[in-house]
């Protein structure tokens, strides 16, 4: 259900609109449908009757030519009747193919189409005998045959009449169909329209009522029932909701009366007490002036404690700036030992570097010297040899001593020959055992020089491992030191903020500064309004009084209203 | 008011089954799908294309008929006349049970029913040959080749065979029309000479001697007649009878005169089909025919056999709605398989024509029909 009259409105006018539109549309589809069905008729009765006129020209011609050539055997009147034969045929054919042929139609067609065959044949005999030289019986058989050509005629218009009968029979369905559409045209405008005006009729009595009932509650109303409301129920949404306005303002209104009243009863009995409160009122002014003189002292003296204040944070302020240069110098400083300490680093490393390339040297020195020891044995060895070659040739030399004896005077040359080699021999030997004593002392050197080398390696490899801790404890230094500067950054960071913060607070402070002389100076104003408020005081006393009056005549006239 | 409601109701009921049996046709109720079979029935072609059909139909329920349903023949006589071919036509248009019409068996028949069957009702004519029928309609649908084709191939036959020299004798009606067109024209092409063109009624001139003197005197050395059985076999005993001895050819409307008399014996005929051919299918079709019949089917048979096999197929496969079957037919060879019929693969061209079917040629030896020639192309 619609409850609102602009949706009522809204729908009977689109109830008729669409009736409108629908009948319209109704009535061009038909229009155009029956136009076109109309049309297709009046080709196809068209067609009929050109068919009709040009089968009926070239029947007339094919008698024509047939007698011709029986009259003068003309062999161009035969090929012409052969021509026309052909083209009747055809025309016959073209009949078939019109749309729209009924059973009676196609049998009608099919009558014509065999009396022209039976035509042709006919006048084909007639020329056949004419040309065997049976003149007599062409000229019989051709006459016979004319009765079969005004048959052609006669279906030709009957096929034509039989066209203009269903012409006007579909003209009249066609008229029928227009009228059946018009009738449902109008049908449709009709229920449009009827609809359109019961919803209208609707619509106006939907105002009407709540109208009534609207205008009787104002009337009320203004009679001073407060307690009048307007029944929403059955009404038009917009008529309900100007009922709920009304009663929400009846409501109100009804409020509103209900508070005068009372507040009424409270004034007049407050304003006695509110006359009492004023005289004291009064008495306090004095007090709150005298207060207000104190007060103002006290703004002076917060105001110079704040000026105090506002120095001290200068102070502090410039102090930051002094702790940000040691900051400063103290980061120097660190990068400046760290620097040193990268610097010694790198010289460790030299050292240690250098250290091992001597330990290498040592080593590759003792093995050498190792390579010595076993030259010496070689060298012993070799003594060993020569003692025994010494001791044989000793032996040889006794044999040859005694050999020599033997022999007598002539082996006295031989034996001095032996003592000389004997003599050779205990020098060899001699020699040997000297060269011996020397390789024995020799090695004992190389023994001892070996340890020493082993002793020094050991040392170096000793030396190294201290390079290697002071290396790592430069490191550790570095890093340490790398910390501070980080440590050091922040701090400066953390002093530069607190810098600013202390500009802001120096600047908070000054304008808090200003602010408390201000307040010092305003609680001055105060105290001096204070003392005015007193005389004030003393008048509103005497206004109370006209107030009771007044609340009493209020209350006289408030007590006409039902609430 | 609520008893003459349900007495309405019950009327409507007992009208509604009254209409529904009347469909029927009073039959025991067992549901059933109608083909009409549309062919002269006394003569010789309708009633091989009959013979044809019937086996189809046995065929078909032996098998479970079309969609569980057993296929009814109902064959209506037109007599190859075009004048009867109307409301048979009508008869079946009107009869909502008949799903589609095998038929008719003649060009003549065909063309003239054709505006009615246009209107909403399929028809397979078996062994019209009209270039006509070519433009008959999008209902209209034939299992043979177009005389335009086998006109043609007969003319080059005579040619090749007969001489060229010859006259013609042509039915006044379209597939007499049609056929003499061909021949002539591809006669004439070919190198031949055309002395003169007679036209007769089919089925009533019945006086060919006017006709036949003309022949005589003109001497040509064929003769050939466009026509049907029955009034070439007139033709050929009027003109034996005259002493005219040219060999007599014709189209495969001649075919019936097979086993008729002797006078026939040695006349060419036109075959749409026939059971020797080389390249035949459906051995077991010719087995089934002569068991049944005592003799091989003619083309008037096999063809209509293949037009009900070809419209079961369709109506089982789209079921018994016209519309549908209609355009099965249409699609079949073009977005559809081809039909493998006992005469040839059915592939319809855009008329509704079967593409690239044999034509063959064949001689009237007393009952039989000897295949002389397979012609084929254009």
């Amino acid at each position: 259900m619609i409850t609102t009259i602009r949706g009522r409105q809204t729908t009977a006018f689109a109830i008729l609109l669409l009736g409108l539109l629908a009948a319209g549309l109704l009535g061009i589809r038909s229009l155009k449908g029956l136009s076109k069905e109309f049309d297709a008729e009046m080709a196809r009765v068209r067609k009929t009757t050109e068919l009709g006129t040009e089968l009926q020209r070239d029947v007339i011609e094919l008698i024509f030519a047939a007698e011709g050539y029986l009259v003068s055997g003309s062999s161009d009147q035969k090929r012409r009747f052969a021509d026309l034969a052909g083209r009747t045929q055809e025309v016959a054919t073209r009949y078939r193919e019109l749309e729209g042929m009924g059973a009676e139609e196609a049998q009608q067609v099919e009558r014509l189409a065999a009396t022209l065959t039976q035509l042709e044949v006919e006048l084909a005999r007639a020329h056949a005998l004419h040309d065997i030289g049976r003149r007599a019986e062409a000229r019989a058989v051709a006459d016979a045959a004319h009765p079969l050509a005004e048959e052609v005629a006669s279906l030709i218009s009957a096929l034509g009449e039989r066209q203009n009968q269903l012409l006007e029979a579909s003209t009249a369905a066609l008229q029928d169909r227009a009228d059946e559409r018009s009738n449902y045209v109008l049908t449709i405008l009709a229920l449009a329209f009827a609809m359109g005006s019961l919803l209208a009729l609707a619509t106006i009595r939907s105002i009407d009522r709540p109208l009534a009932e609207l205008v009787s509650a104002a009337l009320q109303l203004g009679r001073g029932d407060l307690r009048t409301r307007v029944s929403g129920n059955g009404m038009p949404k917009e008529f309900a909701q100007v009922g709920a306005a009304f009663d929400s303002m009846a409501g109100g209104l009804r409020n509103v009366a209900e508070q005068v009243i009372s507040t009424a009863s409270q004034v007049s009995s407050s304003a006695a007490e509110f006359s009492a409160i004023s005289e004291q009122v009064a008495g306090s002014t004095h007090e709150v002036a005298a207060a207000m003189s104190e007060i103002s002292e006290g703004a002076d003296s917060q105001a110079r404690a704040l000026t105090e204040t506002a120095s001290a944070v200068v102070e502090l302020r410039e102090g930051t700036g002094s702790i940000e240069s040691e900051a400063n110098k103290n980061r120097e400083l660190s990068h400046a030992i760290q620097r040193e300490a990268s610097d010694s680093q790198q010289s460790v490393r030299q050292a240690v570097d250098l250290l091992l390339a001597l330990r290498e040297v040592v080593h590759r020195s003792a093995e050498e010297i190792q390579g010595l020891e076993s030259t010496s044995d070689q060298i012993t060895g070799f003594v060993r040899r020569i003692t025994s070659i010494a001791e044989q040739t000793h032996l040889l030399s006794l044999n040859a001593a005694i050999e020599a004896a033997h022999a007598g005077h002539e082996g006295r040359g031989f034996s001095v020959v032996a003592e000389e080699v004997r003599k050779l021999a205990a020098e060899a030997d001699a020699a040997a055992h000297e060269v011996d004593e020397t390789v024995t002392q020799f090695r004992r050197w190389v023994e001892k020089a070996v340890a020493k080398m082993r002793e020094g390696e050991g040392q170096v490899v000793q030396v190294e491992s201290v390079a290697r801790g002071a290396e790592g404890a430069l490191d550790t230094i570095a890093t340490d030191l790398d910390r501070i500067s980080k440590a050091t950054d922040e701090a400066l960071v953390t002093v530069q903020r607190s810098r600013t913060l202390l500009e802001q607070v120096a600047s908070n402070v000054a304008s808090v500064t200003q602010t408390a002389a201000a307040h010092a100076a305003r609680s001055q104003d105060v105290s001096a309004a204070v003392q005015e408020q007193s005389a004030t005081t003393e008048q509103i006393s005497a206004s109370v009084s006209e107030l009771v009056t007044a609340a009493n005549n209020l209350r006289q006239a408030v007590g006409e209203w039902k609430v | 008011m609520r008893s003459t409601g349900i007495r309405a109701s019950v009327v409507g009921v007992v009208a509604l089954g009254l209409w529904a049996a009347g469909c029927d046709n009073g039959g025991d109720g067992a549901a059933t799908a109608r083909l009409g079979v549309a062919a002269p029935l006394e003569q010789f072609i309708g009633s091989q294309t009959l013979r044809g059909a019937e086996l189809a139909k046995d065929e078909i329920n032996a098998a479970g008929g079309i969609r569980g349903q057993q296929l009814e023949l109902v064959p209506v006589t037109d007599s190859a006349r075009a004048q009867r071919a109307v409301p048979v036509a009508d008869g079946f248009f009107r009869d909502p049970a008949v799903l589609a019409v095998i038929g008719h068996s003649t060009s003549g028949a065909t063309l003239a029913a054709a505006s009615i069957y246009n209107r909403g009702i399929p028809a397979v004519s078996p062994t019209s040959t009209s270039p006509e029928i070519s433009d008959a309609g999008d209902w209209i649908f034939r299992m043979a080749s177009s005389d335009a084709a086998n006109s043609g191939r007969l003319a080059r036959f005579a040619l090749r065979e007969l001489g060229t020299r010859a006259a013609i004798l042509y039915a006044n009606e379209p597939y007499g029309r049609g056929l003499r067109e061909g021949f002539g024209k591809a006669f004439r092409a070919g190198g031949g000479q055309l002395l003169e063109e007679y036209p007769y009624i089919e089925g009533e001139t019945q006086d060919f001697e006017a006709y036949l003197l003309g022949i005589q005197t003109a001497n040509p050395d064929l003769v050939f007649v466009a026509g049907l059985d029955v009034s070439a076999g007139l033709i050929i005993s009027q003109a034996r009878a005259l002493g005219i001895v040219a060999p007599i050819i014709g189209g495969d409307g001649l075919l019936g005169l097979a086993g008729r008399d002797s006078a026939y014996d040695g006349t060419y005929v036109g075959l749409l089909y026939h059971a020797d051919a080389p390249g035949q299918t459906g051995r077991q079709f010719v087995e089934s025919y002569r068991s049944r019949y005592g003799e091989p089917p003619d083309h008037f048979a096999a063809l209509a056999y293949d037009a009900v096999k070809l419209v079961a197929q369709a109506a089982e496969d789209v079921g018994f709605d016209r519309e549908k079957i209609r355009d099965y037919l249409a699609a079949v060879g073009d977005g559809r398989a081809a039909f493998q019929g006992v005469g040839g693969l059915i592939a319809f061209d855009a008329n509704g024509d079967p593409r690239e079917k044999n034509y063959a040629v064949g001689r009237i030896m007393g009952s039989r029909i000897e295949l002389v020639s397979v012609e084929g192309g254009t």
